[in-house]
């Protein structure tokens, strides 16, 4: 088939709302895209001549989560999708928060428990019922 | 002005859907009056598009999950064996990495402008996007797999060939951490394959006119193009995180 750039009933279906977007959307997904590069050379420079310590990591991701917003919002057109889109795209990293964040505060918080006799720092009831089913295991 | 006709036609599904529910009709979705893309179980063309979409979005967020899991064991053996994991972060040549990204950012450009161009309904434009895209999708995995050779031969590749050159002060957690890299950038390469091949199987459609022809049904277009940018945006992160900490 050749190209039909005009007229095809029913065969584009943008819905209504954005209608009038296309014409400067090409000029968007382009602005995007250099604010990607530049980005990309930002976050090289940073992490290789400049020496700011821990706090390298924190412009790395401040910088790779801008540029993995800009992909969502306008790549993926979710800017331009139903309500229900976004919520779905925003569940999903918001799981991976809860992940990251529960993970890390275990992680950076068990030096706090006291240490010592390992027994000790095991609640005795739960010492006991362990006892019981070793008992039941091993005769 | 060719987007008003176009969204014109576009917005004005077939009047008689709702009148006319599918099933009553024998011939299904094939009814006269009813486009041949839109599955029977469909009102009408937007309620489809908007169903493929959100689709596509659980998926991409079980995919979220699935590269989650990793994520987290990073930054979890990061935190705990931070000097180590400097070390092998220092064995990987940034520059090729940085090259990726660059490679991945351009083809998640040509992606969406193809995207853009199957709505427009430019066929020759779409076809020559979606080959660019197929193209740097392929430099990537061959810059990749070159990275890949160069540590097979650097040594730093555990159980298979490890002898690093440099000596490594804790080389058992340094090993952990080119587990850790092989496994994410190996399950995002395998992401990277997939893409490609669907790009392919879109290149070939694209030149039938499945997409801009009269008939045409670019949905398929938009839902891969969600794909590949979700992969891109998957390397995004894994760029700063495997090559530049320090």
């Amino acid at each position: 088939m050749s190209e039909h750039p005009v007229q095809h009933p029913a065969a584009h279906h943008e819905p209504v709302d954005h209608a009038d977007q296309h014409g400067e959307q090409v000029r968007t997904l382009w602005v995007i895209y250099f604010w990607l590069m530049g980005l990309l050379v930002l976050t090289v420079v940073t992490a290789h001549w400049l020496n700011l310590g821990w706090f390298n990591i924190v412009i790395a991701l401040a910088i790779a989560v801008t540029k993995a917003a800009m992909v969502v919002w306008i790549f993926m057109h979710v800017k331009y999708s139903g309500k229900l889109v976004w919520v779905f795209a925003t569940a999903a990293f918001v799981w991976l928060g809860i992940m990251l964040i529960f993970t890390i505060a275990d992680y950076s918080s068990r030096d706090r428990i006291p240490r010592g006799d390992q027994a000790n720092t095991i609640p005795s009831e739960v010492r006991s019922a362990d006892e019981g089913v070793q008992a039941e295991l091993h005769p | 002005m060719t987007d008003a006709s176009i969204t014109a036609g576009g917005a004005e599904p077939q009047p008689s859907d709702h009148a006319t529910p599918p099933m009553d009709s024998p011939a299904g979705h094939h009814a006269p009056g009813r486009p041949r893309h839109l599955a029977m179980h469909f009102d009408n063309i937007d309620q489809q598009r908007e169903s493929m979409t959100l689709g596509m979005w659980t998926f991409l967020a079980t995919e979220v999950m699935f590269f989650g899991g990793l994520f987290t064991a990073l930054t979890v053996y990061r935190s705990l064996y931070h000097e180590a994991f400097r070390a092998g972060s220092e064995e990987l040549k940034w520059y090729l990495g940085a090259i990726n990204t660059a490679v991945l950012l351009t083809s998640s450009l040509t992606v969406a402008l193809a995207v853009h161009d199957s709505v427009e309904g430019k066929q020759s434009s779409l076809i020559r996007n979606l080959a660019i895209t197929a193209v740097l999708g392929s430099v990537f995995l061959v810059i990749k797999g070159y990275e890949y050779f160069i540590d097979y031969r650097e040594g730093l590749v555990p159980v298979l060939a490890w002898h690093p050159e440099k000596p490594l002060a804790d080389p058992m957690h340094t090993q952990l951490y080119m587990v850790i890299y092989f496994s994410m950038t190996g399950l995002h390469a395998t992401h990277m394959v997939i893409g490609l091949g669907l790009f392919l199987w879109l290149l070939h459609r694209a030149r039938r006119g499945d997409f801009t022809g009269p008939n045409g049904n670019n949905t398929a277009v938009e839902v891969v193009g969600l794909y590949w940018h979700f992969v891109d945006v998957v390397w995004i992160f894994l760029f700063p995180l495997l090559y530049l900490i320090r």
